[in-house]
C-alpha cells in the first residue's frame, strides 16, 4: 500500500511537472541559478586556496652560508631545524649545485659563462631553503637558527625582505575564507527563499485541488508527495542545466589561469572531482527543491 | 445513524450559525435540509465532514463521537463519506475517469480494482461514454454526475449534497434529483441541503426546515415551505 501510494505520488508529481511547463522551467532556472552561484563561489574558494597554497609554498626563508662554512656543519643545522614541528621541508643547495644551476640557467649567455669559467674558485654560497606550515612561525625559525648556528657561518638571510609579503598574504587568505563562507551562506539563504516562493506559486495554482484531495480523504502525505516529487525534479533538472554550463566554462577559464601564471588546470580539476561535484550539486539542488516545497505546502495542509 | 445533540456553532466573528440543533438521521434515510440563504445549512453539513467543529454539543456518526476524531484519523473518516457541491469541485486537469478513480487512489486501492469500481459507478450515473473527457468538455449536469460518481465510488455510508443543483437548469436539476433518489434506493443515506423548492417537492421525502440556525420544521414526506 505504501509503495503503491509512493508510485502514484511520483506519477502525479511528474505529470504536474510536465503540465506546468513554463512555471517548471522558471523554477528550475531559479534553482539552477542558485546552484550555479553556490558552485561558482565554492569553486572560487577552492581555487583561491589552491593558488594561495602554491604561493605560500614558494615563500621560504633562504639562509646563505659563507664559503668557509663546512658542509657537514650545515647539514647538522638542517637536521636540527627539521626536527622542529613547525618546519615543513628544508632544501639544501650545495655550492656546486648552485653553480651548476647557474650555468644551466645562462647556458646560452656566453658572456656570463665565460666570466664564470675565468674564476678559479666557485664564488657561490651554500644555502638552506626553509619552508614552514604557518608563515607566522618564521620568527621562531630565525631564533632557533641563530641559536644553533655559529654567527660567523651565516652570510645572509633573505627573510626580512619577505616579511611584509608574508603578513599581507596571511591576511588575504583569512579574509577570502571568511568573506567566501559568508557569501555562500547568504546565497544559500537567498536560493531557498526564491525557490520557496516559486514553488509556493506552483502550489497556489493547486489550492483548490488540495482542498478537494482533503475532502475525498487524502492523507497529508498523499497530498504532499507529488509536490515533493516536483521539488526533486526541479533539483535534478537544475543540476543538469548547471552541468551543461559548467563544462564549457571550465574550458573557458583554463587559458585565463594559465596566462595569469597560475598553474591550475581547471579541466583536470573538473575531471578529478566530477563525481564529487555532481553529487554535491545534485544533493544541493534536490535539497533546495524538497525543503522549499515542503515549507510551501505546509500552510495548505493545516486543519 | 447520525445524531446532532444540542449542537451550537458560533463563528469567530460572533455569528451564531447553528443554535441548539437536535436532529436524528436514520440509516438509509433521504433528508432534505431547507431554508433561506445564510441560515446554517452548509454549516450543519460541514460538521459531518469535520470541515467545522461544533462550539458546543456533540455530533455522533455511526457510533463515533466526531469530537474524538483526531487530525490523523480525519482522512479515514472522510473516506466513509461522499460529498458533492454546487460548484462540483472536480479536478480540472484530470479526466472523468481520473477524477472518479482519485477517490480510490487516495485509499490505496489497487489499480485493477479501481478500474472495475469506476466503470461500474460511471454506468450508474450514466457517463460510461465520457470516460476520457475533461470537466470543461462536459455540461453542468454531467459534471455534477461525475462528482456524484466520485462521491460514491468508495461506497460511503452517507452522501452529503450541498446545493448540488444550484448551478443547473431545470432539466438537469430533475435528472440529478432522480439520480439521488436512485442512489438512496440502492441503500446510501442521503442528506441534501438546498433552497430549491422544485427539487424538494419532487422528491417527496423527509424535509427539515432551518431558520436562523434553528430547526423550525421536521416532516416526513414534506414539501418546501418557509
Ligand atoms: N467560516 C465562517 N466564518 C464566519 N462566519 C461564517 C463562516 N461560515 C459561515 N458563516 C456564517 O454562518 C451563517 C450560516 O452560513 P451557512 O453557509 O451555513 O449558510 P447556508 O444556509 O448554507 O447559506 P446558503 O444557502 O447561502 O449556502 C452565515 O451567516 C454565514 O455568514
Ligand atoms: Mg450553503
Amino acid at each position: 500500500m505504501w509503495k503503491l501510494t509512493l508510485y502514484r505520488a511520483v506519477k502525479a508529481g511528474t505529470k504536474n511537472f510536465m503540465r506546468n511547463g513554463w512555471l517548471s522551467i522558471a523554477t528550475t532556472s531559479v534553482i539552477a541559478l542558485a546552484l550555479f552561484i553556490i558552485s561558482f563561489l565554492l569553486s572560487l574558494i577552492f581555487i583561491a586556496n589552491l593558488v594561495l597554497g602554491q604561493i605560500q609554498d614558494k615563500i621560504s626563508v633562504n639562509v646563505y652560508f659563507k664559503t668557509t662554512a663546512e658542509e657537514k656543519d650545515i647539514l647538522k643545522i638542517k637536521e636540527n631545524l627539521e626536527s622542529m614541528a613547525e618546519v615543513k621541508r628544508i632544501d639544501y643547495t650545495s655550492r656546486e649545485m648552485a653553480l651548476s644551476s647557474l650555468e644551466e640557467k645562462y647556458q646560452n649567455n656566453e658572456v656570463i659563462i665565460d666570466s664564470l669559467k675565468e674564476l678559479k674558485e666557485n664564488p657561490l654560497e651554500a644555502s638552506l631553503s626553509i619552508k614552514v606550515y604557518d608563515p607566522d612561525k618564521y620568527e621562531l625559525i630565525e631564533s632557533e637558527l641563530l641559536a644553533g648556528a655559529p654567527k660567523e657561518y651565516v652570510s645572509k638571510m633573505d627573510y626580512s625582505d619577505h616579511r611584509g609579503e608574508i603578513d599581507r598574504l596571511n591576511k588575504i587568505i583569512k579574509s577570502i575564507r571568511q568573506v567566501g563562507t559568508v557569501m555562500v551562506l547568504i546565497f544559500v539563504a537567498v536560493a531557498i527563499l526564491v525557490t520557496f516562493n516559486s514553488i509556493r506559486l506552483t502550489i497556489y495554482t493547486y489550492k483548490t485541488e488540495v482542498e478537494i484531495m482533503k475532502l475525498v480523504g487524502a492523507s497529508n502525505w498523499f497530498i504532499r508527495l507529488p509536490f515533493i516529487t516536483e521539488g526533486v525534479l526541479y533539483g535534478i533538472f537544475a543540476t543538469l542545466v548547471v552541468g551543461i554550463i559548467w563544462y564549457p566554462l571550465a574550458g573557458y577559464f583554463a587559458p585565463f589561469f594559465a596566462s595569469a601564471g597560475i598553474q591550475i588546470d581547471t579541466m583536470q580539476l573538473l575531471y578529478q572531482n566530477l563525481a564529487l561535484i555532481i553529487i554535491i550539486q545534485l544533493f544541493t539542488g534536490i535539497f533546495l527543491g524538497v525543503i522549499s516545497s515542503f515549507i510551501a505546502i505546509r500552510r495548505y495542509l493545516k486543519a | 445513524m447520525i445524531e446532532y445533540r444540542n449542537v451550537t456553532k458560533v463563528f469567530n466573528g460572533g455569528v451564531t450559525a447553528l443554535n441548539n440543533i437536535n436532529l436524528k438521521i436514520k440509516k438509509g434515510e433521504f433528508v432534505s435540509i431547507v431554508g433561506q440563504s445564510g441560515t446554517g445549512k452548509s454549516t450543519l453539513l460541514k460538521l459531518l465532514t469535520l470541515e467545522e467543529r461544533p462550539t458546543s454539543g456533540r455530533v455522533i456518526f455511526y457510533k463515533t463521537d466526531l469530537d474524538e476524531i483526531s487530525k490523523k484519523e480525519l482522512p479515514f473518516h472522510r473516506r466513509r463519506i461522499g460529498v458533492i457541491f454546487q460548484d462540483f469541485k472536480l479536478l480540472l486537469t484530470r479526466t472523468v475517469y481520473e477524477n472518479v478513480a482519485f477517490a480510490l487512489e487516495v485509499a490505496g486501492v489497487k489499480s485493477d480494482e479501481i478500474k472495475k469500481s469506476v466503470s461500474q459507478i460511471l454506468n450508474i450515473v450514466g457517463l460510461e461514454r465520457k470516460l476520457n473527457s475533461y470537466p470543461h468538455e462536459l455540461s453542468g449536469g454531467e459534471q455534477q454526475r461525475v462528482a456524484i460518481a466520485r462521491a460514491l465510488v468508495h461506497h460511503p455510508e452517507i452522501l452529503i449534497a450541498d446545493e448540488p443543483t444550484g448551478n443547473l437548469d431545470i432539466i438537469n436539476t430533475w435528472e440529478i434529483a432522480d439520480l439521488l433518489l436512485k442512489i438512496n434506493k440502492l441503500g446510501t443515506t442521503v442528506v441534501l441541503a438546498t433552497h430549491d423548492k422544485e427539487t424538494v417537492d419532487r422528491l417527496g421525502k423527509r424535509v427539515v426546515g432551518i431558520d436562523d440556525g434553528r430547526i423550525i420544521r421536521d416532516q416526513e414526506k414534506g414539501k418546501y415551505m418557509i
